[in-house]
């Protein structure tokens, strides 16, 4: 340590210092990284995550990243979980012992700001309450390939994709664009002007069945259709095509079949 | 069904039998719900009789126990003690559920305990004791149970005045540990939360006489998060539901889906029979995932790390099976009240059809290879034991309990979601040892891959999610379980206000199986010890929902070291040798 | 016996390796990554923030600035997808992207401003943006009960203090007459 301070120019702020030897420790050391799992209270998703990245398939020992058991030996902390009240003293204690220079990389969300347990009585809320963290790695849990690039990024091996993006609102006349399939309630003339109500009960119906995900999607293509139809005959006739493009799953021809009817309902409401 | 009738006669026959057994004032109130759940309240001063003799007559088993804190209704705390009846009725469909309850007033926050008849209260009382402030007069272990070691005194966490974001000051204060200096010639091993072989973050204390492990003394709260405290207070009872899949990482969505039917039962929920299978389904997926791993880790620990290795080949395309289910490898974020969030379209369940099939041929495979594998083998069998005499009276729960040659399982003795149209039959193994443990596990991975395939193929139509006539009724209460890769999880719900749940108890597979440790334990080397604890698939922060000490107190000797070096090498040269302090 | 059997499964697996950072690692089609907003599209109106069980979301009114902040923290983030279920306008979106490491705290976090609306009565600020009360009224003009709604929809531009002013003038003006 004191010679490579001694190799270092002079810098004013402590932090810079810290940087430069980091850098220059892994860039001029060429040996592996060890690495040290610390559970501050996960609920071990993230744990088998880690676990997972060390199958096979993922592998991280081919960067030479090697899991050890004692922060004596340790270049950097995987630390997962909120850090818990109980574990606090043990995680500065490891902190401690973990010889210099070394790289902190907080794993999931429970590490990376509290996760869902953020302000609860017994847990500190995040790694960065107590001890300072170089790489934070979102995800409940984070994907094994998000692990990895994690620890490269904290080596400076792979660059970060992520950054702040900030909007502000200059003319909310112009700017303010609706999605479908809302967008579509307004955009076309339809078969029947489609009212308020018919446009919610048919995304009920829709997410009743599908759910959030694949219901949006069926409604949006729904909309497209009935915006192209003129007449109820060509509405059931032309519905065909939707369950052609979802691989003709019946499921889905169940589902166009209810919103037909809800449809059919509302126009002889209206007549 | 057939059935239905048949569990509400023995829900009579239960009621009828105990009115006999207690005396006449004891029983307050009885309210049968459903076809198979009795809710009974007792007076305070019966509450021992009446569990004991639901717990020994009856024929239960304790499945969980609750305090809640009902002050703001009526002034009062209640215990809810849950049991399920199943001696002696194995051939019935739906079990009944036993529910004694009493009230304790706010002004003598006392009760009787009932450990002294019913030993599996123990833990609970103490838990109660901790968090509620409820003190069990006559507990023959009255020593704090819950709360980090620096929690101030005579403050009560799940108290409805304690408000869930309060940090109190710390009041450090060093843990007494089991005496440092114990019995002659026995050493003490610490294996502190940060070691090789603990996954998670817990103390043991393994106790040995040679290489010999005489005892093991356990201690973990390292995971107290204060969930309940949050879902009563931050959560409104739909997030709850994603909060209950971050209890445990590995098995969460049993966690999950156990909070939805408790919530469901409660309010007379009817959940769509799609929806049922779909959580089936994924409850079957995250099985799968879950024993892998576990066999994965049990043959890393024996140092054989191409199963380690193969077998989390193979996990990974059961994670690809989740992604495509779900969206995510581990946490799926399927279920709200009255149904799932996602539905399986064809084409996604005929990809996960096709990975299925090269997982199957694949663990096959791998298993053949792994349990021909002559020191796989001498490590795992024979080795920590579990009488089945032991489990049954621990009542513990999962594989644990199957690999000791009793067939409990939550799926065929309490069915709930799609397990009544697909009847499962429990894997039994009798070897009592790890290795049995290990094989029911392999058993149940080719039968949930079984029950996927099947069901994914019958998967009913009609809709997935059911949330239109969801009405909220303060203050009903209702039971949710399901068999969770390591056991039964069962979970308590009391709907509260402002679509919060007033109370809700979780009580993980885990916190049953761990009194087993000790037992399995003793007598075997240090190094089958992390086999061991594997075996018994803990999951730490399941149980760390709330906290366990358990320890046993010793007299304190001292000891030479030239006595205890000489002890030492004696032992380990004489396998038979039984020291006389045990 | 048992290791050639061993031997003889292993030799046939072959590279089971992902070349990952070289090839990109594909996720599935739905995978749930990162939450997504389509700024453009968003009206502030917080129901995501309500729905969200880590609280990461968060929507907050800046009276002092005029303006309704919307802030994510992916730290935080538990990607269960409430918050586009619950999004009435579908203005987020959970994307495939997983890869978040980030060196910074604030690298992980998006801010979106949108400008509140002005009180019809006194000049003030609504508690509410402007594109949360267009898409309102929009909505309202394709309700069936439209014309029932036409009177009510002028309260819909006022702000809570004048609504209650004008609620008890009413009121009182009902009483005496």
């Amino acid at each position: 340590m004191a010679i490579l301070a001694k190799m270092l120019p002079q810098s004013t702020s402590v932090e810079k210092l810290g940087e430069e030897v980091k850098r220059r420790i892994f860039g001029t050391l060429k040996r592996s990284l060890y690495v040290l799992r610390v559970d501050t209270g996960s609920c071990n998703g993230c744990e088998i995550e880690i676990f997972a990245a060390l199958s096979p398939l993922y592998d991280v020992e081919r960067f030479g990243i090697r899991l050890v058991i004692s922060p004596r030996h340790a270049d950097a902390l995987l630390v997962t979980g909120p850090v818990t009240r109980q574990y606090r003293a043990v995680l500065e204690r490891v902190y401690r012992m973990t010889p210099d220079p070394k790289v902190v990389i907080a794993i999931g969300a429970c590490a990376c700001g509290g996760g869902v347990w953020y302000n609860s009585f017994a847990v500190e809320g995040g790694i960065d309450q107590v001890i300072p963290v170089d790489v934070y790695v979102p995800g409940c849990p984070p994907h094994p390939v998000a692990i990895l690039q994690g620890i490269l990024v904290a080596l400076d091996v792979l660059k970060q994709k992520i950054e702040k993006v900030s909007y502000r609102e200059e003319k909310p006349e112009e700017e303010w664009k609706l999605r479908p399939p809302l967008a579509l309630l307004f955009e076309r003339e339809t078969l029947v002007k489609i009212s308020w109500e018919l446009y919610r009960d048919i995304m009920r119906t829709a997410r009743k069945y599908l759910g959030y995900l694949y219901g949006v999607q069926l409604v949006k293509d729904y909309f497209a259709l009935l915006s192209e139809v003129r007449t109820l005959g060509e509405l059931r006739e032309a519905s065909k095509k939707i369950v052609e493009a979802w691989n003709r799953d019946p499921r889905i021809a169940q589902v166009v079949e209810e919103l037909n009817k809800l449809v059919e309902k509302h126009f002889a409401q209206k007549h | 069904m057939g059935g239905e009738a048949e569990a509400r006669k023995l829900l009579e026959k239960c009621v009828e039998r105990l009115k006999e057994l207690l005396p006449p004032d004891a029983i307050v109130d009885v309210k049968v719900k459903g076809k198979d759940r009795v809710y009974i309240e007792v007076k305070r001063e019966y509450l021992p009789e009446a569990l004991e003799k639901v717990y020994w007559e009856l024929g239960g088993y304790l499945s969980s126990m609750v305090g809640t804190d009902d002050r703001s209704v009526d002034g009062h705390y209640r215990l809810y003690y849950i049991v399920s009846i199943e001696e002696n009725v194995r051939h019935i469909q739906w079990k009944p559920w036993v529910v004694v309850y009493t009230k304790v007033p706010w002004d003598n926050p006392k009760f009787k305990s009932t450990t002294p008849k019913v030993p599996a209260a123990s833990w609970y009382e103490r838990e109660v004791k901790d968090l509620l402030g409820l003190e069990p007069t006559g507990h023959p272990d009255p020593r704090r149970l819950a709360l980090p070691d620096d929690w101030p005194e005579g403050l009560y966490p799940m108290r409805k005045d304690f408000k869930f974001y309060e940090r109190p000051p710390r009041q450090p204060k060093p843990y007494m540990f089991r005496p440092e200096k114990v019995s002659e010639g026995i050493v003490q091993i610490p294996m502190s939360p940060i070691h090789a072989l603990a996954d998670e973050p817990s103390q043991f204390r393994l106790f040995v006489d040679g290489e010999r492990v005489v005892d093991v003394d356990y201690r973990m709260f390292y995971v107290f998060r204060g969930l309940e405290k949050l879902a009563e207070e931050r959560f409104t009872y739909n997030q709850t539901s994603f909060l209950a899949e971050r209890v445990c990482g590995i098995c969460g969505y049993a966690h999950s889906t156990a909070y939805c039917e408790a919530v469901e039962d409660a309010l007379d929920i009817e959940v769509p029979e799609r929806a049922e299978y779909i959580r089936t389904i994924m409850l079957e997926v995250e099985r799968l995932h879950s024993h892998m791993l576990n066999l994965g880790i049990a043959c890393h620990l024996t140092a054989f790390d191409w199963g380690f290795m193969e077998l989390f080949r193979i996990r990974e395309k059961i994670m690809k099976v989740a992604e495509i289910l779900s969206g995510g490898r581990k946490t799926y974020g399927m279920n709200l009240v009255g149904g799932v969030r996602r539905d399986i379209p064809k084409d996604k369940a005929k990809k996960v059809m096709e990975l299925l099939k090269t997982v199957r041929e694949e663990f096959k495979k791998a298993l053949d290879v792994i349990t021909s594998n002559e020191l796989f083998l001498r490590r795992c069998e024979e080795v920590g034991i579990l009488p089945k005499k032991v489990a049954r009276a621990l009542s513990v729960v999962g594989p644990l309990v199957r690999g000791s040659g009793l067939p409990r399982d939550t799926r065929y003795d309490h069915p709930y979601a799609a397990y009544k149209y697909i009847r499962v039959k429990p894997a039994v193994e009798s070897g009592c040892d790890v290795f049995s443990r290990l094989m029911v596990r392999a058993r149940e991975v080719l039968d949930a891959l079984d029950i996927v395939e099947h069901a994914l193929d019958q998967l009913p139509g009609g809709p997935i999610l059911n949330e239109e006539k969801i009405e909220l009724v303060e203050y009903a209460k209702g039971i949710g379980y399901d068999e969770a890769p390591r056991g039964e999880n069962v979970h308590f719900v009391v709907i509260g206000k402002d679509s919060r749940v007033h109370k809700w108890r979780v009580r993980a597979a885990t916190y049953n199986n761990w009194p087993a440790l000790p037992y399995m334990s003793r007598d075997y080397t240090i190094t089958d010890f992390p086999l061991i604890v594997a075996s018994l698939d803990p999951c730490y922060s399941c149980t760390e929902r709330v906290i366990i000490v358990d320890v046993k107190r010793k007299k304190t000797v001292t000891v030479s070291y030239a006595r205890l070096v000489h002890l030492s090498r004696k032992v380990s040269q004489n396998p038979t040798h039984t020291p006389q302090l045990l | 016996m048992a290791f050639i059997k061993l031997i003889e499964h292993s030799s046939r697996r072959g590279v089971a390796t992902h070349p990952y950072p070289e090839k990109p690692f594909e996720v599935d089609e739905l995978y749930r990554g990162k939450p997504v907003l389509d700024a453009s599209a968003c009206i502030g109106c917080g129901a995501c923030a309500n729905a969200c069980p880590a609280e990461t979301i968060k929507v907050e009114t800046d009276y002092g600035k005029g303006v309704r902040r919307w802030t994510i923290y992916y730290g935080r983030c538990i990607f269960c997808a409430r918050c586009q279920e619950v999004c009435p306008v579908n203005a987020i979106e959970l994307s495939r992207e997983f890869e978040l490491a980030a060196k910074n705290r604030e690298d992980l976090t998006v801010v979106a401003e949108f400008k509140l609306g002005s009180c019809a009565k006194c000049k003030g600020y609504l508690d509410v943006s402007i594109r949360h009360v267009e898409l309102a009224q929009k909505l309202l003009e394709r309700s069936e009960i439209a014309n029932i709604m036409q009177e009510l929809a002028r309260y819909m531009v006022m702000c809570l203090k004048c609504k209650r002013s004008f609620f008890v003038e009413k009121l009182g003006e009902a009483t005496r007459g």
